[in-house]
């Protein structure tokens, strides 16, 4: 299932978070939206899974837009792992989990061995056997991001939507969790804070700057010093190592020789 | 017990929800014969159960009642008139408060929200308060003080989550304000229309909402409370899924398929159509809605599947017995039951706020 953005605007509190931003992911891809604090990635994402009602522009499903389904039909194309999931009441895990199958459940429905062999394979997914009984409020963040990450597994949706999935994760989870996305052959939209991360599993980066879109592309021919400079104001060297991966090196001192106004 | 915080609720598994359940459905009639035995005035057990046995068969078979615990023989009234009622009064009243604490807090996704502390049941009893002394909707008919209760659970409501989202969205502290600031408003309005009329038997009627009590209680108005209790239990029943979601919160919600908006609005007129008729019945009764949702998520954990049923009898069964010591505890005197459960009631919430381990299903 293909996603497109077009001229997405968003105002809160009288500024302006969005200017216009669009973007395309075409079925079965990773794209990844990279760009500094503040540049409208967590909006942009959250107007394309319906958090946000945007003030212009529109968001499409395979060409079809969004508004036209309901939210629950919505809930069946795409699931959501956000980067804020405190919860006040506490749940198990096994609970929050089948909640992934809410959107397939009618009012009355209950749930049936069928939605227990889809949460017991997705907490297998996310390396979380064991974990059904456990209190969600007492995992570790990783271990909560994993178990957020199972319920939107156990949606079956053919689309993924990912507001920086690797944050509060060891790094042995962030390769792990990008892993799996991958693998799993399904329409991702990340927002990807680690620009290695998002070198390494993404087909095609999308970068924000100041709610616009500032450049587009395989991350090969986007990431590179001058762009890095531009829109993150680091110095970087890029470099593809001996095994032919991206990697991004960034340079100490590079921020202090920029204000002190070296040429 | 390290184990039991870290799972879903100290009883877990389908089967000891089950073995609850029928156990507390069984308790609820077993406790109305046992304490329909205690009284101000000590009767013999046989009597009290030869009077209700009689008054059973002839609602049910068509017998005729013998003159001896026929209507109108002392034994006959205390019991069937005056003791039974209130007891099935209590387990109503009881039901409803439960389930709309239950209710609440997951329609403000706070933990400690009850119609008592949100100011909906001082809302209520304004909306009493009005009708009992200025006659306000009397043109509604014989029961126009419930409809002014019921008024008045639901303006204040509204009023409550409104005002939490004046500049900005509602939190637990916001709602708790506004909520005890609506109370301060409603009662002084109540207070100041008593002051006025100066009417010394509208100012006992008004205090006797405000304390709660569940001695007026009569067969008619029980059928509607048992209608109220039974017909909210199923509607919130089917709504479990939903309330779990809740929790959850808005954006996370939408993400699962549920627009929170309508259910919110459905929940609030739900609750406080019980809520207003909780009050109306018995007055102002705190304490059942906010403690009974809680120890009931202690022992089954946080899904509404379990909480709402559980819930719906404990909170039953916690009035019922209630009652029972209200008129035992003080010999020759009554104590008001709204004094009795905040007696309770405040201790029991002060004990599972410094249980840190339950955390109130888990903090921040």
């Amino acid at each position: 299932m293909e996603i497109t953005a077009k001229g997405l605007e968003v105002s809160l509190g009288g500024a302006s978070i969005l200017k216009g931003a669009g973007l395309r992911v075409p079925a079965g891809q990773t794209v990844g939206v990279i760009g500094p604090n503040g540049s409208g990635k967590s909006t942009l994402l959250r107007c394309i899974y319906r958090a946000l009602k945007p003030s212009g522009g529109a968001v499409f499903l395979d060409g079809r837009p969004i508004e036209w389904d309901s939210v629950r039909q919505s809930a069946q194309k795409m699931a959501v792992v956000a980067q804020h999931n405190a919860y006040s009441f506490s749940f198990t895990v096994r609970e929050i989990v089948l909640m992934g199958r809410s959107p397939h459940k009618r009012a009355l429905e209950r749930d049936g061995p069928e939605d227990y062999r889809i949460v017991a394979e997705s907490l297998a997914a996310v390396g979380l056997e064991g974990f059904e009984n456990r209190q969600f409020s007492t995992l570790s963040g990783g271990e909560q991001q994993r178990a957020v990450l199972a319920r939107a597994l156990a949606q079956q949706t053919p689309c993924l939507i990912l507001d920086e999935p690797t944050n509060h994760l060891d790094i042995q989870y962030q390769l792990q969790m990008m892993e799996l996305v991958r693998g799993l052959g399904r329409t991702v939209l990340a927002a990807v804070h680690d620009l290695n991360i998002a070198a390494l599993y993404c087909d095609a980066l999308v970068a924000l700057k100041d709610g616009e879109v500032v450049g587009s592309g395989p991350p090969r021919s986007l990431l590179t010093p001058g762009f890095l400079r531009s829109v993150y104001g680091v110095e970087a060297k890029v470099v593809t190592d001996g095994d032919g991966f991206l990697r991004i090196l960034y340079q100490p001192g590079a921020l202090r020789a920029k204000k002190s106004g070296a040429p | 017990m390290p184990r039991a915080g870290r799972n879903g609720g100290l009883l877990r598994g389908r089967t000891a929800f089950s073995v609850a359940v029928a156990a507390l459905l069984a308790a609820l009639p077993a406790s109305l014969l046992a304490a329909v035995s205690f009284g101000t005035n000590p009767l013999p057990l046989g009597d009290v159960y030869a009077v209700i046995q009689w008054e059973l068969a002839n609602r049910l078979l068509g017998w005729t009642i013998p003159a001896e615990w026929a209507p109108g023989a002392a034994l006959h009234d205390v019991v069937w008139l005056i003791r039974l009622p209130r007891l099935v009064l209590a387990a109503a009243v009881g039901a409803c408060l439960s389930l709309c604490g239950a209710a609440m807090q997951a329609v403000v996704k706070n933990p400690l929200a009850d119609p008592y502390i949100l100011g909906v049941s001082a809302g209520a009893n304004l909306g009493v308060t009005l009708a009992v002394l200025l006659g306000v909707g009397a043109a509604a008919g014989g029961n126009f003080v419930g409809m002014a209760g019921f008024f008045g659970a639901l303006g204040a409501s509204f009023a409550v989550i409104s005002l939490a989202n004046v500049g900005g969205r509602a939190n637990s502290v916001k709602l708790l304000l506004a909520g005890s600031a609506l109370s301060a408003v409603c009662g002084a309005c109540s207070n100041f229309l008593l002051y006025l009329r100066n009417a010394d038997h509208a100012a006992a009627e008004v205090m006797r909402w405000t304390m709660g009590s569940l001695g007026a209680a009569n067969w008619e108005n029980n059928g509607v409370m048992l209608l109220a209790a039974l017909g909210g239990t199923a509607f919130f029943l089917t709504q479990s899924r939903t309330m779990n979601l809740m929790l959850l919160g808005e954006e996370t919600a939408v993400t699962l398929g549920t627009d929170l908006r309508r259910y919110r609005t459905a929940y609030l007129a739900a609750s406080s159509l019980l809520v207003g008729l909780a009050v109306y019945s018995a007055g102002i009764i705190g304490f059942v809605g906010l403690v009974v949702p809680h120890m009931a998520r202690l022992l089954f954990g946080t899904d509404h599947r379990r909480l709402i049923p559980v819930s719906v009898l404990a909170g039953a069964l916690f009035l019922l017995w209630a009652d029972v010591l209200c008129r035992t505890v003080l010999p020759g005197n009554e104590l008001p039951i709204g004094v009795l459960t905040s007696l309770l009631g405040a201790p029991a919430f002060l004990y599972l706020m410094a249980r840190r381990r339950y955390g109130f299903g888990g903090g921040d």
